[in-house]
This record gives structure tokens, sequence and C-alpha cells, in this order.
């Protein structure tokens, strides 16, 4: 389990802190113990090093129960990896592994962390699960990469309300909600066959950086249903590229050779997720109000994305799709479900698929 | 017969009074070939507005509106005109010379260079109501000699005669944006 907690907002100190306590105590809590392996034979997936990450937005009230929900969520992730064939790599083995390559984020690692998982612990996988909250809400992205060619194998999405004024039990019961929805969501790469393509975390603008993780996994997810490409995990096509001082907007010639170099001939997919009209929205992205929680109007979005030819540095092709904005009422002023995921499934599934790499091209 | 008759120019008129399209001044290079220009860049739009992202927002439109109507033209990954800008020591937020201009066409490969600056985005008030208004000047340098060959200044506000009769809210400033870039596109192509 890695301890990596990231706040955009008021609250970050109080839970950096949370996630320092939680630094101290490795391998103490119970759910380790969970994703440790069992006595028996290796399950017949192989291996998988689970790491968990939780990221919080703005407008959190209350008490989060971090050690709690990052208990539930490796033994929820192990029952998961179990589904797929997969016996989950313990904690006390991993996490110096974790450490020394400074794994922090859900992107921030790249091709070393596969082959040291693969040659030090075993591991055929290594499962990236993060969980963000929301004042209303919480959602959870996880995807398997296998350690031998870094390709995504299997990547879900999945969401749960928590309702007005959450306390630990409501955060929990969540977790598992969506702990079952991930199970139900997941998508799982058809095989080894089809032509590559890279993809690059999301960009935003205007918008709250976790919505760049979410749309990526939705657009992960929705590449993979498609059964078309090899999808190398983006964390390390964005790697290659910091390797070279370069992030995920300045894919310049370099870039694209460095990324032939380590990918081969694949074109890259550039998504930008834009928020318009902050200054109309932003209390969306502000505190939630006392009593009665009223969600906001979700600001309206264009989600883009580019296709690049990695040989020329050349647009091959380009889509974008506008969400407006969503009210937070509906008729006879009820109050709407409005939930940004959706809204971002809906606006992947909106964009056309990029064209199969032609030879030529790349 | 006659209110027959009349239905359609009606709803001609209505529509017509529906839309409230954008105002632009366009000037046009009479001596340049469009045609000789296959390969081009973008250059970082710049922003005199007061929102702070409206220049990003404002180009990623316009690279999509430009491929959408440019008839096979190649557009440079931005990413890689922003390192040419540095590899060049040029200043993205400065307007280019004539030599500069040449220069970084060579390094790009490029025959013409798009340029864009957002003077105004946001709500205005217009009475009691509140309106989106877009201002955006586009322009197209050809980098054989460095001149200007296309320009376009657009003005594009969110309300109507449509609007302004029988009420109704702004246009989004999304859309306000997209048809501001969509008329200037509309005099090059």
């Amino acid at each position: 389990m890695t301890r990596s907690l990231r706040r955009a907002g008021s609250g970050r100190r109080l839970l950096t802190t949370l996630a320092t306590l939680l630094a101290t105590l490795p391998t103490m809590l119970p759910g380790a113990a969970a994703a440790s392996p069992a006595a028996g034979a290796p399950a017949p997936g192989g291996r998988a090093a689970i790491a968990l990450f939780f990221a919080s937005a703005e407008g959190i009230g209350g008490t989060i129960p971090l050690p709690a929900l990052r208990q539930e969520g490796t033994r929820l992730l192990s029952a998961l990896c179990a589904g797929q064939g997969l016996e989950p790599v313990a904690g006390p083995a991993w996490e110096p592994l974790q450490r020394r390559l400074r794994l922090r984020s859900p992107l921030g690692f790249d091709r070393r962390l596969l082959d040291a998982a693969a040659a030090e612990l075993g591991a055929t996988q290594v499962v990236i699960a993060q969980v963000s909250l929301h004042p209303d809400r919480l959602v959870a992205t996880l995807r398997g990469i296998d350690t031998a060619d870094g390709l995504v194998r299997w990547a879900a999405v999945a969401e749960a309300k928590v309702g007005r004024d959450p306390d630990a039990a409501a955060w929990l019961a969540a977790l598992r909600r969506a702990g079952d929805e991930l199970s139900a969501q997941r998508v799982v790469a058809p095989g080894p066959a089809g032509q590559p393509l890279l993809l690059l975390p999301a960009r935003t603008i205007d918008l709250d950086p976790l919505a760049g993780e979410i749309v990526t996994s939705c657009l992960l997810q929705r590449l993979l249903q498609a059964g078309r490409w090899r999808l190398p995990d983006p964390a390390l096509v964005l790697g290659v590229l910091r390797e070279r001082g370069r992030g995920a907007a300045e894919l310049d010639s370099a870039g694209c050779r460095a990324l032939r170099a380590a990918f081969g001939a694949a074109p890259v997919v550039v998504t930008d997720v834009i928020g318009w009209d902050p200054e109309n929205f932003a209390d969306a992205a502000g505190p939630a109000a006392s009593g009665p929680v009223l969600r906001p109007a979700l600001p309206p979005f264009t989600l883009a994305w580019r296709l690049v030819d990695t040989a020329r540095a050349l647009l091959l092709e380009r889509a974008e799709v506008y969400a407006g904005a969503d009210a937070a009422s509906g008729w006879f002023g009820t109050t709407r479900s409005v939930s940004s995921l959706a809204r971002y499934r809906q606006a992947v599934e909106r964009l056309p698929y990029p064209s199969s790499p032609r030879p030529e091209d790349s | 017969m006659a209110r027959r008759s009349s239905l359609p120019a009606l709803l001609a008129l209505v529509i017509a009074l529906g839309g409230c399209s954008p105002r632009a001044t366009t000037f046009v290079h009479p001596d340049v070939d469009f045609s000789r220009i296959q390969r081009c860049a973008i250059l970082p739009f710049q922003n005199l507005s007061t929102d702070r992202s409206a220049g990003a927002r404002v180009e990623s439109l316009f690279l999509t509106e430009l491929l959408h109507a440019g008839r096979g033209l190649a557009v440079v990954e931005p990413g890689e005109t922003m390192a040419a800008l540095r590899e060049l020591r040029l200043d993205p937020t400065a307007p280019l010379s004539p030599a500069q201009t040449v220069e970084l066409g060579k390094r790009l490969g490029a025959e013409g260079i798009f340029t864009g600056t957002v003077m105004d985005c946001g709500p205005e008030s217009l009475g009691r109501n509140r309106v989106y208004v877009v201002t955006a000047e586009f322009g197209l340098l050809e980098t054989e000699t460095g001149s200007v060959v296309w320009k376009s200044e657009v003005h594009g506000s969110g309300s109507s005669v449509w609007r302004k009769l029988f009420g109704g809210d702004s246009a989004s400033l999304y859309a306000v944006s997209r048809d501001v870039v969509r008329k200037a596109l509309e005099s090059l192509f």
C-alpha cells in the first residue's frame, strides 16, 4: 500500500498529516493481512502488487476515516484481484519497493517499477487504484498493468454517493458499494492483438486535476472495451516524456522520438478537459454549505483529444465534445442527482474513437 | 391561401431572428496563393481578457475548427511549436518579426503560422441581462517573407434579437467562442 494523499484545497494539511500518520503504520492494519498471499499455491493468473491512493477534492466536511477506508479498500482490492485470478503480493514486501522507486501517485511511475515488481516480487501485474473523495460521493478508479509488457490488462471506474454530512460508516459503506460497482464495471483487455495506441493522461484547464484522472480512466475503459488497441499504461507513456524533462503538454519531436524508441511506431492520444465559464461556477469547487447539501451546478466543459503522429509530430485527427452546465435542481425544484463521473463518461462516449493508425502515419 | 404562404415566411423570419451572427472585420492578402500553404503551425494564443484561461480555451476551439475546415491542411503538434519557440529563444507572448517568422517557419517546416489574441471573453451586463461576449483576433503569417496574409477580428455575443424580444438566457460562452472562431475561418476557407 502506498500512502500518498493529494489534496487540492484548504484541508490539505489535515489530510497530509493523516497520510503521514498512516505512513507510520505500514503493516499493522488488519487489511494488510487480508492482502497477504495465502500460504497455498499461487493463483492461476499470477500475483498482483496493489497500490492504493486516496485523493480529496475541495469542500469535504466532517472527518474522513482514512485508516479504515484504506483497510477496507485494500480488502476490496484483494477480492477484486482474486476475481481476476490474481494473488495479492504481501504489503511488507511491496512497500519498501514503492518507497525506493517513489511511487506517490497513480500516474507517478515508470517502467522501473514494473520491472522491479516482476523481478523482486514475482508480480505479473501491478494494480493501481485511486479513491477520490468528493463532497457527496467517492469515485474509485483502478487499472491492472502487465509487468511483462506494460499493457493495461483491465480497468474500471465507479462511484458511490455518501449522502449528507457523511460519517465514518457512510464513507465505508460508499466504498463497499464502489467496490461492487468496480467489480461489475471492469473491462478486461481482449488479448494481445490489436495495434498499439499511446494514451497520455488527460490535462485539465480550469478544472480540478482529479477530473483529468477520472477522464483518463474513462477513456482507458472505453478504448479497452473497443478491443482494437494494445494500450501501454498512460503512466508509462508519461514516464518516458518525464525522463526527458517533458510533460504531457510538451510533445515535441524529441518526445515523439523517445516514445517511438520505447513503444514502437504508435500514435499518441493527447486529451484536454477544459472548464468553461469558471467565474459563474466558482462555487462548484468551493466548500459545501452547512445544513442540507445542495449540490452546486457542475461547470460546463469541453473534452477534446488529438491524435499525434510520432513520426512527424503532426496532428492526425482531432475530436471535441462539449458538455453544458448541469443544473442542480430539476423540475418543481427537486434536487437532481448530477454526477461528475456520469458527465465525464457521457462525454467520453460521445467522442469518436481514433481511427486505427495507418502504417504510413507511423 | 394567403395565410398559408405567410407561414413559411414567418418561420424564416423567426429563424433569422433566432441567431445573432458574430461581426467580423477581415483582411485577406490579394496576391497570396493560399494553396501553397500545406503545413502550418499555431502559436500559443495571447490573452488580453480578464479570464486567465481564455487564450487556451479559444486556441483549443481554433485547433478543432481549423482541422475541420482546413481541407487537408497539416497542422504541427502544438508541443513541437512550443519546443521550436524555446529553441529559437523566441518569446511566445510577443509578436513575431518577419525575420523571426521566417526562421520559425523553417524550423517547423511550415508554410504558414496562425496567431490568435483573445481581447475580451466573459459575461457582460446588457440592461438587466448578462450575456457572454467574445472578441478575438486571428492571423496567418506566411513564412517565406514573414508577412501577414490574413487577419480577422471577430466580435460575438450571446445575445440575439430573439432573446431580446422573447427573453431567455445568453448563449453559452462555449457557443459564442465557437461561433467567433468559425466566423473567422469562414473568411479563409
